[in-house]
């Protein structure tokens, strides 16, 4: 087997799309080092990073096939699965060959794979939108943790810039250690959280027991209905809500 | 006074903490007292407003603006949901229950024992700002009981909107329930603060208003509505050659009605909501099971169940109505005045138009493909699109979102047709039935805490947000 590795970066797997071009190649497979088992059946190659290519690629991708194929890609690396290498390197072999129609091409089992796990990604930080939860410090800084299935943050950092721009906020994906940082004015990705931000608790914050007083009263007893509630509001989702703390 | 000291969380290791709380608290020992007394006010009054039903944050899309806090999302965000399965967008609250009507159906008319509490239009600024801040909600959903009188009550929700968008810049999404027979000046005046307006039509039939509500006339319920549709057609105008005009309503008016209270049939309920639709331009119609709360003459006994399913088909047909191209006398008539509790509403149609079927997934039209049941919206364009890149068979209808067990009676792929050797309506409705996730609970509202394998669509809450999908 063909396998390619890359430093675990976007920009890592644009340039081994890059290098298998040049190489006139069709890994099998295309893996992040980090972590990475080397069978010595397999034939391994490994990519450097070079912005210069990832950059060609990337620019290719969105004009030469489209916008929403470069969007597609970039939600699809983000679920993080070992298969996602291999998911859009295919991908960008279809769209090289169908162009911007390439989406169309539901009877191709790897473009509905794409669709299905960039949905996922949407899919995720759009509930992530409405499921954080801030709890504010005595200084009057917002701070949000939260664990989600997807590295979506760089996804969703432009959503609370917008919404919540007159205060500063943090929002940690304490599972990942990144953070999106917000002073009022821009936001920035960071690797390098402070530890003890994920074991802060705060004083009393009166609209905390307001909130969970709100969210027990507004059921309807007759509708009662708690397989519903976790359909729609997976469980793995609540550690991290002020209405089900305490 | 164990209240006092209750929310401040401390361990051990963690004793400034403690000392600074310890601080806070001695310090705001009135405010705290205060605090637990607004926060009973919020249980009353959610309490009281829990039983309105409609609660998307959908159809305004507006960025911030500098110094601001808040915009507004086009296809709405749910921040959590409730105990029942229903999404929290909003703060849904009424400013007061102090009512000095007595609508029989209504838990707060003037003459029922409940608990009373009022809100100052302050209050109710204070809690929207702050619960948005910590991303508890999408925004404010203000009712109230007539307080007074209409128009006194609507000018404290005035003051509560004021305060919000003037003195906290609030730019978040605001609806507001208008109280019949506020003056038109008023709700002019609110128009112009709220992203929504609704005016609840509470019943399906004049009659039943006058014997349920006597002091809302039919008078009192479309008047406002005529009003808002109007002004909304105006604001439009207006912003088109005026530039950064305020927009009033942007996100168009609502309504809701009870259903099961009163003996109207669903196919007079569906050409209500169509009538809605199309004359006051409504975005939503909402339906509300009548949940007994109270004994009244008039009205089903306290031990009846509320109408869940029946709600949920309601709910379907109104899909029908504003997304795939049905109108309300295709749906029901005269000789079928009533939705199938059975299956749905697209299927029972279907069932009844077994002639137009089946249709050829790789020729028919898009408007023909959402009138097979088994196909949505979703599905539909997935068809279309995969028929520009080539053929479309029989197992790609379920990798691409098909409901393949129901669908199969009334297509064919390539010439293939898939379903029964005959074109019985009744066995295909057996076979429906079936195969439909509701043949296999009794009751929508008692699903079993087991029965893991149900998927979510078949409970779709009547309360989702505008996702255009069923």
């Amino acid at each position: 087997m063909l396998v390619y590795d890359f430093d675990g970066s976007f920009e890592g797997l644009l340039s081994a799309l890059y290098q298998s071009s040049v190489r006139k190649e069709k890994p099998d497979q295309i893996l992040a080092r980090p972590g990475l088992e080397v069978n010595w059946l397999d034939q391994h190659v490994t990519i450097e990073t070079d912005l210069a290519a990832a950059e060609k690629v990337a620019r290719s991708i969105r004009s030469r096939i489209s916008e929403q194929a470069f969007e597609h890609i970039l939600h699809v690396f983000q679920t993080e699965r070992p298969e996602r290498g291999y998911w859009i390197d295919r991908y960008v072999r279809l769209g090289f060959r169908f162009g911007s129609c390439v989406d169309d091409h539901l009877q191709e089992d790897i473009i509905r794979t794409v669709h299905e796990q960039s949905r996922r990604v949407s899919r995720e930080t759009h509930r992530m939108t409405g499921l954080i939860r801030f709890i504010r410090s005595s200084a009057g800084i917002y701070y949000a943790k939260y664990e989600p299935d997807n590295n979506i943050t760089m996804f969703l950092a432009p959503h609370f810039a917008d919404r919540l721009a007159d205060q500063p906020w943090i929002i940690h994906d304490i599972r990942r250690g990144v953070a999106a940082l917000y002073n009022k004015k821009e936001w920035i990705l960071t690797g390098t959280v402070p530890a003890a931000l994920a074991s802060w608790t705060d004083c009393d914050d009166v609209f905390e027991d307001m909130w969970r007083a709100y969210h027990r009263q507004i059921a309807i007893t007759e509708r009662i209905n708690p397989q519903l509630q976790r359909n729609l509001m997976p469980i793995r989702y609540w550690k991290h809500l002020t209405e089900f703390s305490q | 006074m164990q209240d006092l000291t209750r929310g401040c969380k401390f361990s051990e290791h963690m004793f400034l903490f403690w000392l600074i709380c310890a601080m806070l608290i001695a310090t705001s020992r009135r405010q705290v007292v205060t605090q637990v007394d607004l926060l009973n006010k919020v249980r009353i009054l959610a309490d009281a407003a829990k039983y309105d039903v409609s609660c998307s944050s959908s159809g305004s899309t507006r960025s911030n603006k500098a110094g601001g806090v808040g915009n507004a999302a086009a296809a709405g965000i749910c921040h959590s949901w409730s105990a029942d399965g229903r999404c929290i967008s909003l703060l849904k609250i009424l400013m007061t229950n102090i009512c000095a009507y007595d609508c029989a159906y209504c838990i707060n008319r003037a003459t029922s024992d409940v608990e009373r509490a009022m809100l100052s239009p302050e209050e109710v600024a204070e809690i929207t700002i702050n619960f948005y801040r910590r991303n508890y909600i999408e925004g404010l959903f203000l009712s109230s009981a007539v307080f007074r009188s209409p128009d006194e009550t609507t000018e404290r929700m005035i003051r509560a909107l004021e305060i919000l968008r003037r003195e906290y810049r609030f730019n978040g999404y605001i609806h507001v329930k208008v109280i019949p027979g506020t003056s038109p000046a008023l709700t002019t005046r609110l128009g112009f603060l709220a992203d929504r307006l609704s005016v609840n039509i509470e019943l399906p039939s004049p009659q039943s208003l006058h014997a349920l509500a006597p002091q809302k006339s039919s008078e009192a319920i479309l008047g406002p509505m005529g009003q808002i549709h109007d002004q909304i057609h105006e604001s439009r105008e207006t912003r088109l050659a005026v530039r950064g005009a305020t927009a009033y309503v942007p996100a168009g008016q609502t309504t809701q009605l009870i259903v099961g209270a009163t003996p109207e049939r669903d196919h007079q309920i569906l050409q209500l909501s169509e009538k809605l639709y199309q004359s006051f331009q409504l975005k939503r119609v909402y339906y509300s099971s009548y949940i007994p709360t109270v004994s009244h003459p008039n009205l089903p006994s306290l031990f009846t169940a509320p109408p869940l399913r029946r709600e949920h088909r309601l709910y379907q047909a109104d899909w029908l109505l504003r997304f795939y191209g049905f109108s309300a006398r295709e749906i029901l008539d005269d000789r079928h005045p009533d939705l199938s509790l059975d299956v749905d509403p697209k299927s029972d149609w279907a069932l009844r138009h077994l002639d137009q079927f089946p249709v050829e997934i790789n020729r028919a039209p898009y408007e023909m493909l959402l009138r097979v049941p088994g196909i949505g919206l979703r599905s539909a364009q997935r068809i279309i699109a995969a028929r520009r890149a080539g053929t479309v068979d029989f197992d790609l209808l379920k990798k691409i979102g098909v409901v393949q067990k129901r669908a199969r009676h009334f297509i064919t792929c390539q010439g293939k047709f898939y379903g029964e050797a005959s074109q019985d309506e009744q066995l295909i409705r057996a076979h429906l039935v079936a195969d439909s996730p509701s043949g296999k609970d009794s009751g929508l509202g008692q699903i079993s805490l087991f029965d893991l394998s149900l998927p979510v669509l078949s409970v779709v809450s009547s309360c989702a947000v505008d996702s255009g999908e069923f």
